[in-house]
């Protein structure tokens, strides 16, 4: 339902070495109910660290987090993790890993897999139900994971990188699915993505964060209205925002 | 099935055959393939193949289990226990390094003459191999996996009995697939060594010590037969019960 923040630092111990890595270096970080937060940065900077700490996976060195939540029907928060092909179970098949979700928390198996038939078919998850993970493609699995975490409509939601494994087309389609599912419910949403076009499109604020250790360097509201359409990203506005976010992104990595 | 697969073994024959007909290796050495098909029917038709298929299958499949078993419990305390694991560590690789039929003799001293003796030392060899595997496939459980059924709200026997359970089922079958080949393998040489009326081993070492050539080579084939029986056996179960051993 929201998530606040503030001043998280996050050290990591180095191998062989009694030197601490700065990961975290003060991150502010406050997200409404009904809004979805765009993480863009260097690669390596710390934004899984982040989501890691909001997830309450790791803790902070320092700095306070805040994960409310009023879902009497759902967990606090879901989780699409990166490494989504560590997340699939390969022996369940792709509907019975969406399934998964509900009977771990006790729905008995023949109304969980239904209800996750009726889930997948209604948002149009594209996959093949009855396979496994073995037999679907990446992109697929990919989307199988993201279909297991919006299933019980958590309060809170942190997506690493979701579409990455997707082509252009599936992309498309499912930044559009995901904000349609999403907007079921006032979700309080973090985002991490690599596309500039994929993170302005989705957010309604984007903040750019430098190299690692992370810090905000500057946040960018990203003002279009809702529902959105992808002939959003060929308009003069978009453009417009999108060499900002760009200019200042080069500045930090020094290009 | 393809009718290639049947060439390896057609060709093996043929060769065989060939040898022993040219008197190119005398039949004492190596008799013609049709001489030890008609020993063989004669073991067991009025013979004591089936008793001695019988008891070495017992033995093989008796260690095989206790090794399984115990191996199992082991291991996943070993996978689950990272300081128990470094304290062991060498103990362990000190006896799974060492040649089984190396004990042979201490285990005539501890258990006697019997099959005790035979099952405990294939069982003990076997079992540290499954303890290994296990504790192998317990500590490479995917972090992520775990983290990520926990936040769907899975916790205590759903976890076990969905999670963990399955993950680390592949590399524990693995283990079963070694220690039951193996577990014939050591079961066959106690029977050489340790006095015994009844078993394949024994009964290639007596038609041996005959020279009842013909004999000796159909209980060396019901051996190897088993051996791959056994072999298939437990492939095609890891086929159709972790069909996603590969992922």
């Amino acid at each position: 339902m929201s998530i606040a923040l503030r001043g998280i630092t996050k050290t990591f111990p180095i191998r062989h070495s009694s030197a601490l890595l700065p990961v975290l270096d003060g991150i502010d970080l406050e997200i409404a109910d009904g809004s979805v937060t765009a993480l863009f940065g260097p690669n390596g900077c710390g934004k899984t660290t982040l989501l890691n700490v909001i997830a309450g996976i790791e803790s902070p060195d320092s700095g306070t987090v805040e994960v409310k939540g009023d879902r009497t029907d759902g967990p606090l928060v879901g989780y699409s993790f990166q490494n989504f092909h560590e997340v699939l179970l390969p022996w369940k098949s792709a509907l019975e890993n969406v399934a998964f979700a509900l009977r771990a928390t006790g729905t008995p198996h023949a109304t969980a897999v239904n209800r996750s038939r009726s889930f997948v078919d209604t948002h149009d998850f594209a996959f093949p139900r009855e396979n496994y993970p073995y037999q679907l493609s990446i992109g697929q699995q990919q989307t199988v994971a993201l279909a297991r975490t919006l299933i019980r409509s958590p309060s809170n939601v942190l997506l690493d990188e979701p579409f990455a494994a997707l082509d252009h087309e599936a992309r498309f389609r499912m930044q559009d699915v995901v904000i349609s599912v999403l907007s079921e419910k006032p979700t309080a949403v973090v985002f991490i993505s690599h596309d500039v076009d994929e993170a302005l499109y989705m957010s309604d604020e984007l903040l750019l964060l430098s190299k690692r250790p992370a810090r905000v360097i500057q946040r960018f509201p990203v003002p279009f209205e809702r529902p959105r359409r992808h002939d959003l990203l060929a308009s003069a506005e978009f453009a417009t925002l999108r060499r900002e976010v760009i200019a200042a992104f080069l500045k930090e990595v020094g290009a | 099935m393809r009718w290639r697969m049947f060439l390896g073994p057609i060709i093996l024959v043929g060769l065989w055959s060939a040898v022993t007909v040219t008197g190119f290796i005398k039949p004492l050495f190596l008799p013609p393939p049709w001489h030890v098909i008609s020993a063989l029917y004669s073991l067991a038709a009025n013979g004591p193949l089936w008793g001695d298929l019988g008891a070495t299958l017992y033995r093989t499949v008796g260690a095989f289990l206790i090794a399984a078993a115990v191996g199992l419990i082991i291991g996943v305390a070993l996978g689950a226990w990272q300081k128990l694991y470094e304290s062991l560590e060498i103990v362990f690789d000190f006896f799974r390094s060492m040649p089984s039929p190396a004990l042979i003799p201490l285990a005539m001293l501890l258990f006697g003459l019997g099959n005790l003796s035979r099952i405990s030392v294939a069982a003990f060899t076997c079992a540290l191999i499954n303890a290994v595997q296990a504790a192998y496939a317990v500590r490479s459980i995917p972090r992520y996996r775990v983290l990520a059924a926990r936040l769907s709200g899975a916790k205590g026997l759903f976890l076990v009995s969905h999670v963990f359970i399955p993950s680390v089922m592949p590399g524990v079958m693995a283990g079963w697939r070694i220690t039951l080949s193996l577990s014939l393998i050591i079961i066959v040489v106690t029977e050489m060594f340790i006095g015994t009326s009844v078993g394949l081993g024994m009964r290639i070492n007596d038609f041996h010590l005959m020279f009842r050539s013909a004999e000796m080579y159909a209980a060396i084939l019901v051996v190897g037969l088993t051996g791959y029986v056994l072999n298939k056996a437990l492939e095609i179960a890891e086929r159709r019960f972790v069909h996603w051993r590969n992922w």
